[in-house]
Parts: C-alpha cells; sequence; structure tokens
C-alpha cells in the first residue's frame, strides 16, 4: 500500500473492513508520515468522545412541570386528542376502507344479481345485439342466449364471432329453398334486424321456416304476387325500412327488373325494395333462377363504410352491375383483413360452391 | 413507567425525566454546546415527549424516539441561531455561564490538563464549526457512543449513510484541526 491508498482509506475510516484497518496500521508503522496522520486522526475521535458535559440542571424536573402546567388544560387536552387521532388514524383510514370494499362489492353483487336475473338468456350478458321482438318477422338471429327464434330445424348456436362469419355461417348446415312451401324462405338469408344504436354484430342464420314457423320469420308477409304490400306491411317496420335505405348498390344500377311473380326467373329486381323484398318475402323460383338471384350480403356499420372500401380493393373486389363481385379466395382475404381491423361485419354467405363470389354491401 | 405516562401519571412522568435528563442534556449540550441553551432545550424536549408521548406507538425503543426528539429541538435551535447571526464560543460560554460545569477528574499534571484543556476546547471548536448534519452524528456516536444501528434509527437513515456522514464529520474536524496538530 502506498501513501496515497493510505489516505483513502483513512478518509473511509468509519467504513473499513477489519482486513483493511490492519492494512492501514501496517502502513502506518513503515511510514512516518502516515503514521503522524493516523495518529492524528485517532487522538482527535478520543478527544471528542471524552468532551466533559456539564451535569444538567438541578431544577430541570421542576422546569419541565411548571411549563407543563402553564400550558392551558384545553391545549393539554387537545394535543392528547390528536396524538390519539393520529395514533388511531390508521386504524381508521383502514377501517374506511375496508367499508368502502364491502360497499362497492355489495353494490356490484346487486347489480350483477339484478341483470342475472332479469337476463332472459340464461344469465348470459351480451352486449350484441339485443334479442328482437318475436313478433317482429324481421329478426336478427342470434345466439344460442336466446334459442325461441331458432327454427326448429336449426340448431341454434351462440357465436359472438370474432372471426370471420364465414366460418361460423359454414358450420351451419345449408339449406335450399323449396318451392312447395309458401313459408319457406331462402336459406342463408339475412332476415335480420338490427336494434337502431346496438353493437351490432350479428349473426346470421340460414333457417327454414316450418309450417308453423317461429318468429322473428316473416309469417305475415303477403304472398310473393304482393311483394310491395308485404314491404309496406311488414312487421319489421322501420328495422326494415333502414336496412332497405341503407342498401348499397354498386355504381351501375342493376338493369334487369326483378318481377316478383310466380316465375320470376326472367326478372331481376327493379327497385331496392322488390330486390330487398324478394330476399326475404316468400316467393318461388326455380332452383336455377334463385342461384342468379340470391346474393351473399355483407353487413358493415355507416362508420367502416370506407375502411371496408379499401380491404375490397385490396382484396381484388370489384363492382359490377348485380354487386360485388369476387372469387372465394378474394372473399375470404376481405373477410381477414376487416377482422385484422377489427371492422365489425357479418357475411351472410347463402351461395357457395361458386368461383365468383357475388355480394352486396348493407349498411347499418 | 411509559404506560403510566401514556395514562397521564405524572409521577411516571416525573421519574422518566430523572432517568433520561441526563442523557438529554450531553446530547443537546453536544450540539449546541451552550449551557443555557442545553437546558431550555432539555426542558422544551421533556415538555414534548409529555405532549405526545400517547402517540408513541413502541415501534422504535423509546430513547431512540426520545434522542429524535431532541436531535428535532436541538436542530430547530440551531436554526434560529442561524437566522439570528449568533455563534457560540467555549470562552464566551466559560465566561458567562453561572452554571457549574464538571471537570472529569483524571488527575493530570498541570502541563496535561492544560494540554487536554486546548484539545477539548480546540474539538469542541471545530465541532461547532460543522455543520448541524454532521455535528448530530459526531455528537451520537463519540459523546453519546451510540451504535451506527442506533443513530440510523434516530436518523432514520440507512447505515451506510450514518458511516458516510461520519467519515465527512471526521475528515472534516481533521481539516479544522490541521493548523492545530501540535495539540495532538
Amino acid at each position: 500500500m502506498n501513501c496515497s491508498e493510505f489516505n483513502k482509506l483513512l478518509d473511509n475510516y468509519e467504513s473499513l473492513s477489519a482486513e483493511e484497518l490492519s492494512l492501514l496500521d501496517v502502513h502506518a508503522a513503515e511510514c512516518d508520515v502516515c503514521r503522524s496522520e493516523l495518529n492524528f486522526f485517532k487522538s482527535i475521535v478520543l478527544t471528542s468522545s471524552s468532551l466533559p458535559v456539564p451535569e444538567p440542571p438541578t431544577d430541570l424536573l421542576d422546569k419541565v412541570n411548571s411549563r407543563i402546567d402553564s400550558m392551558p388544560a384545553s391545549i393539554s387536552r387537545i394535543d392528547r386528542v390528536i396524538n390519539s387521532f393520529r395514533c388511531n388514524t390508521s386504524r381508521y383510514v383502514t377501517a374506511a376502507a375496508c367499508l368502502a370494499v364491502g360497499i362497492i362489492v355489495g353494490l356490484n353483487s346487486k347489480t350483477i344479481g339484478d341483470m342475472l336475473n332479469n337476463s332472459d338468456n340464461g344469465g348470459v350478458i351480451s352486449t350484441n345485439v339485443s334479442v328482437s321482438d318475436s313478433q317482429d318477422e324481421d329478426n336478427t338471429e342470434l345466439p344460442a342466449e336466446d334459442p325461441a327464434p331458432v327454427s326448429e330445424t336449426e340448431e341454434a348456436k351462440t357465436v359472438i364471432p370474432t372471426e370471420p362469419i364465414r366460418s361460423v355461417v359454414k358450420q351451419q348446415p345449408k339449406k335450399t329453398v323449396s318451392p312447395a312451401s309458401e313459408t319457406r324462405k331462402p336459406a342463408g338469408v339475412f332476415s335480420g334486424t338490427v336494434t337502431a344504436g346496438s353493437e351490432y354484430r350479428p349473426v346470421i342464420k340460414p333457417e327454414i321456416v316450418s309450417e308453423q314457423p317461429k318468429a322473428p320469420e316473416i309469417q305475415e308477409t303477403p304472398k310473393v304476387t304482393e311483394p310491395t304490400a308485404a314491404a309496406v306491411n311488414g312487421r319489421s317496420g322501420s328495422r326494415y325500412v333502414i336496412a332497405r335505405d341503407n342498401y348499397h348498390i354498386p355504381d351501375t344500377q342493376p338493369t334487369e327488373a326483378v318481377k316478383v311473380t310466380a316465375e320470376p326467373s326472367t326478372a331481376a329486381a327493379e327497385t331496392i325494395t322488390e330486390r330487398y323484398q324478394i330476399a326475404t318475402g316468400s316467393y318461388e323460383l326455380p332452383d336455377d333462377e334463385k342461384q342468379k338471384l340470391l346474393k351473399n350480403k355483407l353487413i358493415i356499420n355507416e362508420d367502416d363504410v370506407e375502411a371496408v372500401t379499401e380491404c375490397m380493393r385490396d382484396a381484388g373486389i370489384r363492382g359490377t352491375t348485380n354487386g360485388y363481385v369476387g372469387s372465394t379466395e378474394s372473399i375470404a382475404n376481405l373477410l381477414a383483413m376487416l377482422s385484422a381491423r377489427n371492422i365489425y361485419y357479418n357475411y351472410a354467405e347463402c351461395v357457395t360452391g361458386v368461383d365468383e363470389v357475388v355480394f352486396i354491401l348493407l349498411v347499418n | 413507567m411509559i404506560a403510566g405516562c401514556k395514562k397521564g401519571s405524572r409521577d411516571a412522568f416525573n421519574e422518566l425525566v430523572l432517568k433520561y435528563q441526563k442523557q438529554v442534556f450531553n446530547i443537546a449540550y453536544g450540539m449546541l454546546s451552550d449551557y443555557e441553551d442545553a437546558s431550555d432545550a432539555a426542558q422544551e424536549v421533556f415538555v414534548k415527549v409529555y405532549r405526545s408521548i400517547a402517540s408513541f406507538k413502541g415501534q422504535a425503543s423509546f430513547t431512540t424516539w426520545l434522542y429524535r426528539i431532541c436531535a428535532n429541538v436541538c436542530n430547530d435551535i440551531l436554526r434560529k441561531r442561524q437566522r439570528r447571526g449568533i455563534s457560540i464560543s467555549l470562552d464566551a460560554e466559560e465566561s458567562d455561564s453561572g452554571a457549574p460545569s464538571e471537570i472529569p477528574s483524571s488527575e493530570p499534571t498541570p502541563e496535561e490538563s492544560l494540554e487536554q484543556n486546548e484539545r477539548q476546547r480546540a474539538v469542541r471548536d471545530a465541532i461547532n464549526s460543522l455543520s448541524a448534519e454532521y455535528r448530530e452524528v459526531i455528537v451520537y456516536s463519540d459523546l453519546q457512543q451510540l451504535s451506527y444501528d442506533e443513530i440510523s434509527a434516530i436518523l432514520r437513515c440507512p447505515v451506510g449513510t450514518v458511516k458516510s456522514r461520519l467519515n465527512r464529520a471526521r475528515n472534516a474536524l481533521r481539516k479544522n484541526l490541521s493548523d492545530k496538530r501540535e495539540l495532538f
């Protein structure tokens, strides 16, 4: 150890280990200057430790008692109360916190209990589209929260899709519409309604209207010969109208008019009303013609139109007079893009097995 | 005794004062280097103890709590002194004080006594020149012979901080006393 290191150790004397202290002593034994410095240091410590201290005043106790006695009693009491409060503050705070937690838990329990009791879906809380009135003919098929509206032949599924709805739709058995029954609706047709303002994510289910279908089927719609009346008189009312009004068609209007007659095979929908009405109302068409008229539907929110349009463009979807057209792969890409961007959509697929898919875009 | 004080027993409190007055006064005197100020500080300490004994929860030892009050009182007095620009010297203290002061009896020779007194005076002056922060660690360490842990509990700082302050205090004393090395 050199003198520089010695001085550094001496500057940190209180923090030295036993080994370092011995090194200090060893070097001090060899170096006069450092030894003198160490002795000076130790002498200061020794002197400060032995500084004389006078005895306290003999009347210290009396003076203290005099000061206490001269304090106003109220101050003394206040002091004690304050100190007692300070002493128990933590207890008060703890008790208050426990009480607050208990109240919050109690309120939440009550709220949850109320929600469970008031819910008619067996306790499943859903923020999705509410179950529409059973008397409404245009009701959205909802997940199994409320299986009542579902046809007997269909299996209700509780689906709150987070993946492309197509996969959900595919899980459902495809039903072909038989022209035999007037009460049947085309399979896979979106006959739902969306409650305005709800967080829209309806589930599309193809359904076969039985002879005695349950709501929300369009039981009361007039026969196909009077489609217009059906549209007007339909019980779906405004919701039906909403879907119709927001119906998006490609830039070019369809040129073919669809006549809703007993044999509409040669007719295309002339108006939006008729087109939509054809899709939802009761009509009879031959199978091959139905395939032409029945289109898949992509339902989105109005706020997402721009984003969806962009995705459709990226996916290679093109617009035609009949609707938007794309390959099955491009449709799948589109739905994947929409999911990736967290864009709500509902895709009703009623036509499958074709190379080119035509769908219409409905805006909520 | 402490329980009795919490209940408001004056006898218990008196007993407490008698037991701890010397230690409190030593600390006060070491910090303030003035008999009257140390006496006033000791009184203030015990009055505060009386008023706040109910809040003593017993989490720390009573002496730690007591010394903490004593340090606060002494620091308050030092701050007041600084604001008033008062400096205390040993010479003035000895000449003004009418209170008895006890010199430890070691029966040295007159020369040794003189040298010892000179050394003590020099160290006392050097301690007085320290900042309050360094002064209190020297008082607790050298005058009160408290351990690092006890000082750490009183000052509410880590032991490492106590050692660090003590190192700096001693280095400052060495520097202050470097021109009086012949006394040591």
